[in-house]
């Protein structure tokens, strides 16, 4: 398979009041086409700057360490111009964002906004990018797709809009799509249709996809590979059997036990495991493991830093309880 | 009752539920605008105050400086002077229509000029933030803490007051509070998950900020012009009470007020001329209601997601 994407040693710091912060580092990863890696962890584990690092779209304060390498295609993304990167964004690489209530401009028609990318990126004229749209609102799975091009997104509901955001991200048919919690804020039945329609545009598109979530059924239906980040760092990573066959940090399973199960009768019920405590600031990581305060498994060596260790397959874990198995 | 009837009331039926589409952005706006029974009524009264102080003084023989001396202080409705005289003989009518002229011009001209400045300081300052933004602010903080009477006094010395000069200076010193509120807005809009996916999109910062953000500024900076006029014809008219003002006898609605101050109390000669103070206060008075009739009107017709409750 060929390789589209190489993060290596990605490292996030930030200038704050509070000094540099680095709430993400030594994050490597790789994708291939078509393939689909999925981000796992709690809210704060730099999931999602990792993804907007990507295509460098952090904020002013942002910077990256000096060892970091991002290869998109064979090119350092460092290296390029901004007129470069803009050719890029949104046709070479697009993004799909959490809130579809807020990621479309209220001012201008859904039609609008998407041939706003063909315009951008393939210099059609107005009609030639509003007809390639309608075609891409009918891809999507949108009705009466010539009608509703003329509509504003307050008109649409939010699983509709999510299907346009889609729509826009994939409208020239991009080799990498970045979804930062696609279904996060659409309710259940929606988020079966829209990973859905994900699916089946990835394959068809051959895209190679992001997927960053906090929700485990998320990864089990779409991905290939799961990455687990816990603050800032991945703590184990291999593909999606692995994960949910085989978890091996103590993380990975905490955040696998506490998928709610549907228990009616009530000797089946159990109270639901929780991690206890809550994800660690960037300024105040815990020196060795960062997951020791929250571990139910903790022992003296996790004051020292662990590292990648690798298990079977691609299957790699950051946990001293695994040191030595299968080195 | 034969099945085609059935089937033609629910055509019809599914007829009246089909949404309106509208097919683009300036048609959704006209035909919201339409609907907004007070903007269109200031829009009327606007278009017809502006008829009447441009192509008024066509209809009538009498000039602005010419006095009837055998008719001083007489009331409206005097044989020739439908609006009465002042003291020197003037035709208050005449007076009011050369006076909108000026009076209009003067708002009219530095609510867009400060609206234009105000707008582009605003962007610039919230969209790039960081050196540009304090820069920008901190020459608006200073702009805000000069004395703006003490200026005025000297330039008019050194430059002679005129249309012109009263313009420049409303202007110089009338756009600082849009580019506040500009700011404020674009470093929220700034912000927004439209304005990133526009970014990630690949779209231009020029690009983002002239069709991203300015169009969702807009229904806010449309109804601060429209303040900004009535500021300015009533800012006029303190100007020529200072004295820096249009002087007459040229008349402007500001400085026909601020003579009729003389004789608010009465004259000598015991009459109280109060149609000296009603008739170019209620010019200006129905000129600002419905500038900011029509402003409202606009923001609401600009904003897509606003549905009027009628």
């Amino acid at each position: 398979m060929e390789r589209i994407l190489e993060v290596d040693n990605l490292e996030i710091s930030f200038r704050t009041q509070l000094g540099k912060i680095t709430p993400v580092d030594g994050v490597s990863f790789g994708l291939s086409r078509g393939e689909t890696l999925g981000i796992v962890g709690e809210s704060g584990c730099g999931k999602t700057i990792t993804a907007f690092s990507i295509i460098k779209l952090l904020p002013k304060n942002a910077f990256l360490g000096d060892n970091t390498k991002i290869t998109f295609r064979g090119r350092d993304i460092s290296t390029l111009s901004s007129e470069e990167l803009q050719k890029i964004r949104g046709k070479s690489i697009s993004m799909v964002f959490q809130e579809p209530m807020t990621s479309l401009n209220p001012l201008y028609t859904i039609g609008w906004q998407i041939s706003e990318v063909y315009r951008l990126h393939e210099g059609l004229d107005e009609d030639a990018a509003m007809k390639r749209s309608i075609e891409m609102l009918r891809l999507v799975g949108i009705p009466e797709p010539q009608k509703r091009v003329k509509e504003f997104p307050h008109q649409l509901s939010g699983g509709m809009r999510q299907r346009v955001m889609i729509a826009m991200a994939l409208a020239c048919s991009p080799e990498l799509l970045i979804a930062d919690e696609p279904t996060t804020a659409l309710d259940v039945t929606i988020q079966a249709q829209v990973l859905e329609l994900m699916n089946e545009l990835k394959n068809k598109f051959s895209t190679a996809t992001i997927i960053i979530t906090h929700d485990l059924g998320v990864i089990a239906e779409m991905c290939d590979r799961v990455l687990v980040m816990y603050a800032g760092q991945i703590v184990e990573s291999g593909d999606i059997f692995d994960i949910f066959d085989k978890p091996m940090h103590p993380y990975t399973k905490g955040l696998i036990n506490s998928i709610p199960k549907i228990e009616i009768s009530k000797k089946d019920q159990k109270k639901l495991s929780v991690i206890d405590g809550y994800v660690p600031h960037p300024s105040s990581f815990p020196d060795g493991c960062r997951f020791r305060p929250r571990c139910p498994t903790a022992f003296e060596k996790c004051l020292e830093k662990p590292p990648m260790i690798e298990s079977e397959g691609h299957h790699s874990v950051r946990c001293w309880l695994f040191e030595g198995d299968d080195m | 009752m034969p099945k085609f009837f059935y089937k033609r009331k629910l055509d019809e039926i599914e007829e009246k539920a089909r949404p309106v589409h509208i097919n683009s952005y300036r048609q959704l706006v006209w035909t919201k605008f339409k609907s907004h029974k007070l903007a269109l009524f200031g829009a009327v009264v606007l278009i017809g105050v502006a008829f009447f102080t441009l192509l008024g003084p066509l209809f009538v023989e009498v000039g602005y400086e010419d006095m009837d001396f055998s008719n001083l202080f007489s009331p409206p409705l005097t044989e020739g002077h439908p609006f009465g005289t002042d003291e020197l003989g003037h035709d208050v009518l005449v007076r009011v229509m050369y006076g909108g002229r000026i009076s209009l011009f003067v708002g009219f001209a530095s609510a867009v000029i400060t609206t234009l400045i105000g707008t582009i300081v605003g962007l610039l300052s919230g969209f790039y933030g960081g050196i540009v933004d304090r820069l920008l602010m901190r020459f608006v903080d200073v702009m805000l803490s000069i004395p703006m009477f003490p200026i005025l006094i000297t330039l008019t010395l050194v430059f002679g007051s005129g249309i012109m000069n009263i313009i420049l200076v409303l202007t110089v010193f009338g756009w600082m509070g849009v580019s506040r509120l500009v700011r404020g807005l674009v470093l929220s809009i700034r912000e927004t998950e439209y304005v990133m996916s526009a970014r990630a999109m690949g779209v231009r910062n020029g690009r983002i900020i002239l069709r991203h953000v300015l169009p969702n500024v807009i229904p806010i900076v449309i109804v601060s012009a429209t303040l900004n006029m009535s500021y300015a014809i009533l800012a006029e008219s303190s100007l020529s009470y200072l004295g820096l003002g249009i002087q007459p006898p040229m008349p402007s609605w500001g400085n026909m007020l601020q003579r009729a101050m003389n004789y608010i109390l009465g004259t000598t000669t015991g009459t109280n001329p109060w149609w000296l103070t009603v008739f170019p206060g209620f010019f200006i008075f129905i000129t600002v209601l419905n500038v900011n009739f029509l402003g409202d009107g606009l923001r609401d017709a600009l904003d897509p997601k606003f549905v009027s409750e009628s």
